[in-house]
């Protein structure tokens, strides 16, 4: 006899955790360690009792089921299951990535598939870094599809997620992997994710490119100073000065600089 | 006796061609024509002359010798005007009046005035009439010609000579007649002098057709001459042929009926050959039935208004012989070069009505009523037409507007269709049912219903108009559902005055607004939010007009997405697309939304409310 799953569940709505709750109870070699309301929660919870398997809603409030892979820290990440009602997109990406996903209403052999599955995973040991990736890879394409555009963007602040409005967010620097947000308070927050999908989710405020790498909050420039070499450099209101691309220089001088 | 009855009917014939002349030329003049006095007061003459004339025989043959000359002095007197009122219609259509045209033109009413005087003053001096004053007048109206000829040498070579022939008529009837009591009468004189001259003297007269009824009159006069002409032949022929001079003899009896009922007979033969004589060779027009069946068949080809007015007025104007025509949006359209001869109306059934306006005729010709007839029957047909092309635009155009609208609400069943029947709502509402099926099954029977009947509501909602009663059942089906999903997270308040639950919208406008509010307003928060659905209306403008506010107090969005999603959003665009289409300009859509705060909704248009009766009540009720 193997040892029980140890499994988390991720919902808003509580009439579907009790739902899967109430399947999971079934199962002898399970064992419900916890349940969440929202993506914070989840994240919370899964870096405090480290369970072996994850359900989690792919439509949370704030942070959604794809957030909480993004934020948690990359070793406290568990085998992952996404739970949703319909969303055909996600359902090709996660299949793609061999990522495991279940359909509401939940059906009860196919939720036993997924018990099963992570079991053998667990016995087998298998790279856990294959699966993250293979998460991450999932969410990539599925954000990059243009989803639901972003009003706030979560960040981790130490064991906390922070929602930082789109809106107050004055420019988004990327750094390899990583992008850093520079808030109007000047406060600065790093988060996983690739520029050009948060970009596109970025519906709330305008912002435009000053360089390859570079992004920032249209209303937030208080500055534009031509510098030597026909560039210019920016000064946003928080104090930062960035400096502007050769092409880049053009698009703001379209954009920005005519009557 | 043949004589007898040849001067009966040659002066009836005259008194009849210049009372139709007469009469005519008054019609004329009432029905708005140019009123030309001169062609009445020829008619007037004419009339008098023949008249006078005819009673002067009759009483002569009464043997009222007194009388008949008194007449008879009247009759020649009126006579004797008649070239003058030739010279002066001739004269006074010369472009230019000059010194002589009208030192010519009284010398002429001189002439008669002294020709009329020597006829009285003779009879005063008890002379029966003055032959010398008939010579004179024939000499001097004779003479006259060669000064007129000269003022009218720039006029066309057909037209001088008509007007010439006719003034040598009159001179030759006041010829016979000064002859006439000095011998026998001589039958050639006779005729030529007077009875053959009639027509000839009408087909020049109105050679230069001076009013608009002239070609009525000279088809229906030259028909009467030709058909007296032929009988009264005919009759005369008879005693010849009979042998007999006894009228009463059956032979000639039946001769006479005979030719009367070949006279009967012969009628529309010789009036259809006449009139058709009158249009191709003196009035030298053009088919005018050929000219309506082109221009009937130009006008069906034609596929604009203004094509069919083109068309039209090219050919009408040239089968008239404008110099120019053209078409107006006006009723006073004016033309170029030439001045209007005529404005014809094209009496459309709707505005705007437009004209077809006749530039002055080539070679100085009038429109003559004929011409008219056929200008009027082209403007029916371009009338006719463009009111068919108007009410095919017409059809046209509601069928597009009716195809838009019900496209319209078809997307947006489809579409609420998808939001409600979205397979997320369902999903998530089955995923809710199965869950209250362990926890509290009659939850569960409950939720399960109220998706139904949201479902047959949306299914069933034909017609582009609902009554907020029904828009607001549907509404609270739908909530339930989310709200059984959602649990205390989704609050609902509704405040609608019973009084405007009959008013009408159109279908399913208010659901895509509650769907925005719980997708984008409810679900993102973690508290959740509550939901306002209001309907009041106001009465401060001069039409009541119905708002309805969809509110949340959930995230909101800043103005730059509050605009993206109006552009971007189906169903916002949904919206906003059937408040135009069904109430264009009176009806609109607000927006206002703050981060963090909420948003309100506010769609205005006039509060219109269904009569009780159409609102049936649902099975069950």
């Amino acid at each position: 006899m193997t040892e029980k799953l140890r499994v988390v569940i991720a919902d808003d709505e509580r009439p579907a955790r009790s739902l899967l709750r109430a399947m999971l109870g079934n199962f002898a070699d399970v064992n419900i360690i916890g349940e969440a309301e929202n993506g914070s929660e989840a994240i919370e919870l899964i870096e405090r009792t480290r369970p072996d398997l994850a359900l989690l809603d792919l439509q949370m409030p704030e942070v959604d089921g794809l957030g909480v892979v993004r934020l948690l820290r990359k070793d406290s990440i568990p085998l992952v299951a996404f739970v949703t009602a319909y969303d055909q997109y996600a359902v090709s990406a996660f299949e793609l990535n061999a990522v495991d996903y279940l359909l509401k209403p939940v059906d009860p052999a196919r939720l036993r598939e997924t018990i099963n599955r992570a079991q053998e995973r667990l016995e087998r040991a298998e790279d856990h870094a294959t699966s993250v990736e293979a998460v991450r890879a999932a969410a990539d394409a599925i954000e990059s599809h243009g989803t639901a555009p972003l009003t706030r963007i979560p960040v981790r602040k130490r064991n906390q997620i922070v929602l930082v409005p789109v809106e107050q967010i004055a420019s988004i620097i990327a750094d390899g992997e990583l992008l850093h947000l520079h808030t109007t308070k000047n406060e600065k927050h790093t988060i996983s994710y690739r520029l050009r999908d948060l970009e596109l989710r970025l519906t709330a405020a305008e912002f435009i490119r000053l360089s390859r790498g570079t992004l920032v909050n249209v209303g937030m420039i208080d500055r534009v100073t031509p510098v030597t070499g026909g560039t210019y450099v920016v000064t946003l209101t928080n104090g930062q000065e960035l400096p502007v691309s050769r092409i880049q220089s053009r698009v703001l001088k379209d954009r920005l600089l005519r009557l | 006796m043949a004589i007898g009855v040849l001067h009966l009917v040659g002066f009836s014939t005259g008194v009849a061609l210049y009372a139709m002349l007469l009469w005519l030329a008054l019609a004329d003049r009432r029905a708005g024509g140019r009123g030309e006095s001169l062609a009445a007061v020829t008619g007037l003459l004419g009339m008098l002359w023949n008249l006078g004339s005819l009673a002067a025989y009759v009483l002569e043959q009464m043997q009222n010798t007194r009388a008949a000359e008194l007449l008879a002095v009247a009759s020649y007197s009126a006579l004797g005007f008649l070239p003058a009122a030739v010279v002066h219609s001739v004269l006074r259509s010369e472009a230019k009046r000059s010194r002589a045209t009208r030192v010519l033109i009284l010398t002429a009413y001189a002439m008669s005035i002294a020709g009329a005087m020597l006829q009285f003053s003779a009879t005063v001096f008890g002379v029966a009439t003055s032959h010398t004053a008939l010579r004179i007048l024939t000499m001097a109206f004779v003479a006259l010609v060669v000064p007129i000829i000269a003022v009218t040498r720039r006029r066309f070579r057909l037209e001088r000579t008509g007007w010439i022939a006719s003034l040598a008529i009159f001179a030759i009837s006041g010829f016979h007649l000064s002859e006439r009591h000095i011998g026998e009468y001589s039958w050639g004189l006779e005729l030529l002098g007077h009875h053959a001259s009639l027509p000839l003297a009408f087909a020049i007269l109105f050679f230069d057709y001076r009013f608009a009824l002239a070609d009525l009159f000279l088809k229906r006069a030259l028909t009467l001459v030709v058909m007296v002409t032929s009988v009264s032949l005919l009759f005369a022929a008879i005693p010849a042929i009979t042998g007999q001079t006894d009228l009463r003899d059956a032979a000639t009896l039946s001769m006479l009926v005979l030719v009367a009922t070949l006279g009967m007979l012969a009628y529309p033969v010789v009036r259809s050959t006449v009139f058709s004589f009158i249009d191709r060779v003196i009035l030298r027009r053009a088919d005018y039935a050929t000219v309506l069946r082109e221009i009937s068949r130009v006008a069906a080809e034609a596929e604009t208004p203004e094509r069919v007015l083109e068309g039209v007025v090219e050919h009408a104007g040239a089968a008239v012989a404008a110099i120019e025509a053209r078409w107006s949006e006006d009723e006073h359209g004016a033309i170029g070069r030439t001045g209007v001869e005529r404005h014809v109306a094209v009496n459309t059934a709707e505005p705007p009505r437009y004209t077809l306006v006749i530039g002055s005729l080539a070679n100085g010709r009038r429109l003559l009523s004929d011409d008219l007839e056929m200008l009027d029957a082209a403007a029916l047909i371009a009338a006719r037409r463009i009111d068919a092309l108007r009410l095919m635009q017409e059809r046209i155009a509601q069928g597009a507007r009716e195809q838009e609208l019900s496209k319209l609400s078809m997307e947006a069943e489809l579409r609420a269709l998808r939001a409600q029947i979205q397979p997320h709502f369902l999903f998530n509402a089955l995923n809710t049912i199965g869950s209250l099926i362990r926890s509290s099954p009659d939850k569960a029977f409950d939720t399960l219903l109220r998706l139904t009947a949201l479902l047959r509501g949306v299914l069933r909602s034909s017609g582009p108009i609902a009554t907020l009663e029904d828009e607001m059942k549907l509404i609270e089906s739908y909530l339930e559902v989310e709200r059984a999903r959602f649990e205390e997270r989704l609050r609902v308040e509704v405040a609608i005055p019973r009084t405007l639950l009959p008013a009408t919208i159109p279908t399913l406008l208010l659901q895509p607004l509650v769907e925005n509010a719980i997708k984008h307003g409810i679900s993102p928060q973690r508290r959740g939010g509550t939901i306002a659905i209001e309907a009041s209306a106001d009465h401060t403008g001069d039409r009541p007009r119905l708002v309805l506010r969809v509110r949340d107090d959930g995230a909101g969005a800043t103005d730059l997405a509050v605009r993206r999603g109006r552009r971007e959003g189906v169903g916002l665009q949904n919206v906003e697309e059937r408040l135009r289409v069904h109430y264009g300009d009176d009806a609109a859509l607000s927006i206002e939304s703050a981060p963090g705060l909420g948003t309100v909704v506010t769609a205005t248009m006039p509060l219109q409310l269904a009569p009780h009766a159409a609102r049936p009540l649902a099975a069950g009720e």
